[in-house]
């Protein structure tokens, strides 16, 4: 069917489109926007030495708690180690704060930056440290409970979940609180989250391994919708503006 | 030098491939025009403005299928064209009247293309769209309904209908073979 291109084009109105056309593209300025990649280096590069330090401080501290508690008994040694990966997860969400301290999320609007896709990049920071501390809890700790590493994953997965949950929620909640005070306030509320199994009577125990299972998959969801929110509120801004 | 590289190239920031572009895909996203609108004079407007779009959002373009996506503005500027109903019955109008006036002619113009162009004018606007697109541009109507926002059962009730008008206007099923 190339019958249809038999029309014929006036060769003077073309050149006069293409002359226009031509004009528009001398004129256009191109901004660059990074993909997720070009992001995730840009904000490697320009991530804080301290925050490194920090991290580096966490893992090393992680190691410790595994040669120094090992011989806890166990619920004492799954709250010391509940609480500290929690700990460690403030400190991955603390990339995603300063993403909104007071008038980035403008300037970062007023930059064409986007915002949801360096949220993600800094979520993803984040999980990565809780990632190995985890890791390390289990692999070094989880094998010494007589061969129940998989149920002592799930008592350090439950409080995490929810305490992340708390912590992405405290970024709307606690907005307009000077930035050391909410992340204190954060640290120590999900640090108490961390803890509370440990004064439930008989939580530990075999019979109440669903009870987690439940716990485990209701946080998995409230986390995923925290998310969630996170992005959407991003658009907002004047919900995340911690200033 | 293929589009995706073409893409790759202007979006650094070398602006000058823009014209690479409005040269490889000017007279496709003509005929489309013309065939859409009916009016090839205003078709050469309708063009231009396709193009000017284009390089005023090509920083958030994400490569698939340049093409198309010229396409879809070129269709998306059509639609803003008609602004009412009276403005489409003017200029399917005028459209005959040019019709009748190149009759004569000795132009070059196939006279299919000329009648195919008449013809088309008489569908609905979505019929022509997804006619256009499917037998002349040679899309599948999964790349039809993605570009123009409808439903896959939309698009192919859309050419069905919009083919069974064509065969009516036409009146020569030789005609309608071609196509």
């Amino acid at each position: 069917m190339e019958e249809y291109k038999s029309l014929t084009i006036d060769k003077e109105k073309k050149e006069r489109n293409l002359e226009e056309i031509r004009r528009a593209a001398a004129a256009k300025k191109v901004r660059n926007y990074p993909n997720f990649i070009q992001s995730m280096l840009i904000q490697l590069k320009y991530r804080p030495v301290f925050m490194w330090m920090l991290e580096g401080v966490c893992l090393g501290a992680a190691f410790a708690v595994c040669r120094y508690f090992k011989s806890w008994p166990g619920p004492e040694l799954f709250t010391v180690c509940a609480i500290f990966l929690v700990l460690s997860g403030n400190i991955g969400f603390a990339g995603l704060g300063r993403l909104f301290s007071r008038n980035m999320a403008e300037l970062e609007q007023t930059l064409y930056l986007n915002l949801k896709q360096m949220a993600a990049i800094q979520l993803l920071f984040g999980g990565i440290l809780d990632l190995l501390v985890f890791g390390i809890f289990v692999l070094l700790l989880g094998p010494a409970r007589a061969g129940e590493t998989a149920v002592f994953a799930l008592y350090l997965l439950v409080p995490f979940v929810w305490a992340d949950v708390w912590i992405l929620w405290a970024f709307t909640l606690l907005r307009g609180i000077t930035s050391g005070l909410r992340q204190a306030g954060t640290a120590l509320l999900s640090a108490a989250v961390a803890a509370a199994p440990y004064f439930i009577p008989h939580i530990y125990d075999r019979s109440c391994l669903p009870l987690w299972g439940l716990a485990l998959l209701a946080g998995g969801g409230a986390l995923v919708l925290a998310v969630k929110r996170i992005f959407c509120v991003i658009e907002g801004g004047e919900e995340l503006c911690l200033s | 030098m293929e589009d995706r590289e073409l893409i790759r190239r202007i979006q650094g920031g070398q602006t000058e491939y823009l014209n690479d572009v409005a040269a490889r895909y000017y007279d496709d996203i003509y005929y489309f025009c013309c065939y859409q609108t009916g009016d090839r004079d205003g078709a050469y407007d309708l063009t231009q403005e396709t193009f000017l779009r284009f390089i005023r959002y090509v920083d958030h373009y994400n490569y698939h299928n340049l093409k198309g996506y010229l396409l879809t503005i070129a269709m998306n500027v059509c639609r803003a064209s008609w602004r009412n109903e009276a403005d489409r019955e003017s200029v399917l109008r005028a459209a005959r009247e040019e019709q009748h006036r190149s009759a004569g002619s000795s132009e070059a113009d196939n006279i299919r293309a000329v009648l195919l162009k008449e013809a088309l004018a008489e569908l609905s606007e979505s019929q022509r769209e997804a006619v256009i697109l499917h037998h002349l541009y040679g899309y599948k109507n999964r790349e039809i309904a993605r570009m123009t926002g409808a439903s896959l059962a939309a698009v192919k009730s859309r050419i069905r209908q919009g083919l069974e008008k064509l065969q009516l206007f036409l009146e020569k099923e030789d005609f309608y073979g071609g196509i």
